[in-house]
């Protein structure tokens, strides 16, 4: 298991963070896929919607071209990691972090976040790519806590968990009980993903902003808002996680709350990369107004 | 840590149809060898089993990029390849947070007849020879060793050749009977990864150095083989220079 450092609070290093406004997040050859979201026409046409590239890493791939043109011109990053398992401690293998300090000191992200469950399967290969959500249990929300808090550590910068998707969360607690136990063990503030908890409470059947209230909200840095399509597999309903422009009117709910009650909220990232810009434009101008821009 | 133990059978269940008919039917019986406990099975019961099948392109996604990896076995055993990920090489993969692709190489080298359990042979050592270390470790003073980027393997005899013609979409001769000694090595630190026979000697010598050896063992196993007394220190010194031993 890991050592913990000793350091200031979360709740002041958090006011040590940049306020980074509405962004746009990108993967290696998101952008060249047909159709894709124009990061630069983005950025020329509507500056206040692309304040910042979040951009997700697996370093064995780095970054690609649209993504280092944006680092090229100094403007600000996020490092959404895609190949790490923080409940995992062989993942934290001496090569990988070598490789995230690496890519980290290029492209100076702000912080560095990411699903926080199963990015793999077993080490990382070919084939093995596969995101799951965390089990839910005490045991395990201590295990990532530990992981985060080594990976912080080993790299010089906040790491935000994210709550993953799935079509099948297993546990006894409730999802943001869960992350609530990982943000005080590790000391830490959270990347919600508002479209994630849409699909966790739907698929328990509760209402979207269920658990909220109790919720550490003050921990909450940056939120995802994307949209899903509402799917049937056999008897079984279920939301596809896929980045299209229609946000669910449950994800809505989520992210109105949220804004309007995080203090320390510094970033939010509209996923939407996969799409043209056309399409996108009325989400972004629906954040925009929920931040009072 | 049993929250990873539950986690890796409901790996096994998204690619494993059999396994999540077995989970269901007779949960007791499926599950006994977990390292789950009773609690985490009812969770996996609770859920709905369509829940499983979200996704039912994966394992064929998941397959051909295996598959790239071996692209000669392929085409000599898809019988045994459609069979991956009900067997144990695959399950006790996820289970030991093994190597995907290396289990494909040992379920393909089982149970497909002489020359696709060769050819999976060797394209398993290829596959292992692409994920060693980047840096070696240094041998002890006066010893020498195999740099781990490579690898000796004997094989049937016209195993490279059949190799060659499936890679080049051309249909392979049938092995012959003797044996092959074969050099996998990659040759840059994260370069290609080549396959080339091996004279006798030099494969003796090489297979003698998979684990540290001194120079006068490796020397006399060289003279063993035919080289001049004077001759086998300089083709250890050739072998260092050429990045096979270190």
């Amino acid at each position: 298991m890991f050592a913990a450092g000793a350091s200031p609070s979360f709740l002041d290093r958090v006011q040590l963070l940049p306020r980074l406004g509405l962004g746009v997040s990108t993967e290696f050859g998101a952008a060249q896929a047909p159709g894709a979201l124009d990061l630069t026409l983005l950025r020329e046409r509507h500056p206040a919607y692309a304040g910042f590239l979040e951009i997700g890493i697996e370093t064995a791939k780095g970054i690609d071209d649209g993504a280092r043109a944006w680092v090229t011109r100094g403007l600000p990053t996020t490092y959404h990691y895609l190949d790490i398992n923080l409940d995992e401690p062989e993942d934290f293998d001496a090569e990988w972090l070598d490789d995230v300090r690496r890519i980290a000191a290029d492209i100076r992200p702000a912080w560095l976040c990411g699903d926080a469950g199963m990015w793999h399967l077993g080490r990382r290969e070919r084939g093995h790519m596969l995101l799951l959500p965390p089990i839910l249990t005490e045991t395990a929300a201590d295990a990532m806590a530990a992981g985060i808090a080594h990976l912080r550590a080993a790299v010089g910068l906040e790491v935000l968990p994210e709550n993953p998707p799935g079509a099948a969360y297993l546990g006894d607690l409730h999802l943001l009980d869960f992350f609530a136990r990982v943000l005080d063990r590790a000391d830490t503030g959270m990347l919600l993903d508002c479209a994630h908890l849409a699909i966790f409470q739907r698929l328990r059947g509760l209402p979207p902003t269920a658990g909220l209230d109790a919720f550490p909200l003050e921990r909450v840095v940056e939120i995802h808002v994307a949209g899903g399509s509402e799917r049937r597999h056999e008897a079984f309903a279920w939301v596809e996680d896929d980045h299209s422009p229609e946000v669910l009117a449950d994800t809505w709910t989520i992210v109105e709350q949220v804004i309007a009650r995080a203090p320390n909220l510094r970033a939010v990232v509209y996923e939407c990369e996969r799409n043209p810009l056309a399409s996108c434009l009325p989400g972004f101008k629906r954040l925009a107004a929920l931040l009072g821009g | 840590m049993s929250h990873l133990a539950l986690r890796r059978v409901m790996i096994r269940m998204l690619h494993d149809s059999l396994l999540v008919e077995a989970i269901y039917t007779d949960p007791a019986r499926a599950l006994a060898a977990e390292e789950i406990s009773g609690a985490e099975r009812d969770w996996l019961l609770a859920t709905p089993r369509a829940a499983w099948g979200t996704d039912p392109e994966r394992p064929a996604r998941v397959l051909a990029a295996l598959l790239v990896e071996y692209p000669a076995t392929a085409r000599v055993a898809r019988e045994r390849v459609a069979t991956f990920f009900a067997s144990s090489h695959f399950h006790g993969a996820v289970r030991e947070r093994g190597s995907l692709a290396q289990a494909l190489g040992e379920h393909l080298a089982e149970g497909s007849g002489p020359l696709p359990t060769a050819l999976a042979r060797l394209e398993a050592a290829i596959v292992r020879t692409r994920r060693a270390p980047r840096t070696a470790p240094a041998s002890p003073p006066g010893s020498l060793r195999l740099v781990p980027h490579s690898t000796v393997l004997d094989l049937p005899c016209g195993t490279l050749a059949a190799f060659t013609a499936l890679r080049q979409g051309e249909e392979p001769a049938d092995l012959t009977a003797g044996v092959e000694a074969l050099l996998v090595l990659r040759r840059a630190p994260a370069g290609d990864v080549t396959a080339e026979q091996l004279p006798v000697g030099l494969a003796a010598v090489l297979r003698a150095a998979e684990r540290p050896a001194g120079r006068e063992v490796l020397a006399a196993i060289a003279r063993e083989h035919g080289a001049d007394p004077g001759e086998a220190a300089s083709i250890l010194d050739g072998l260092v220079r050429d990045g096979l031993l270190c």
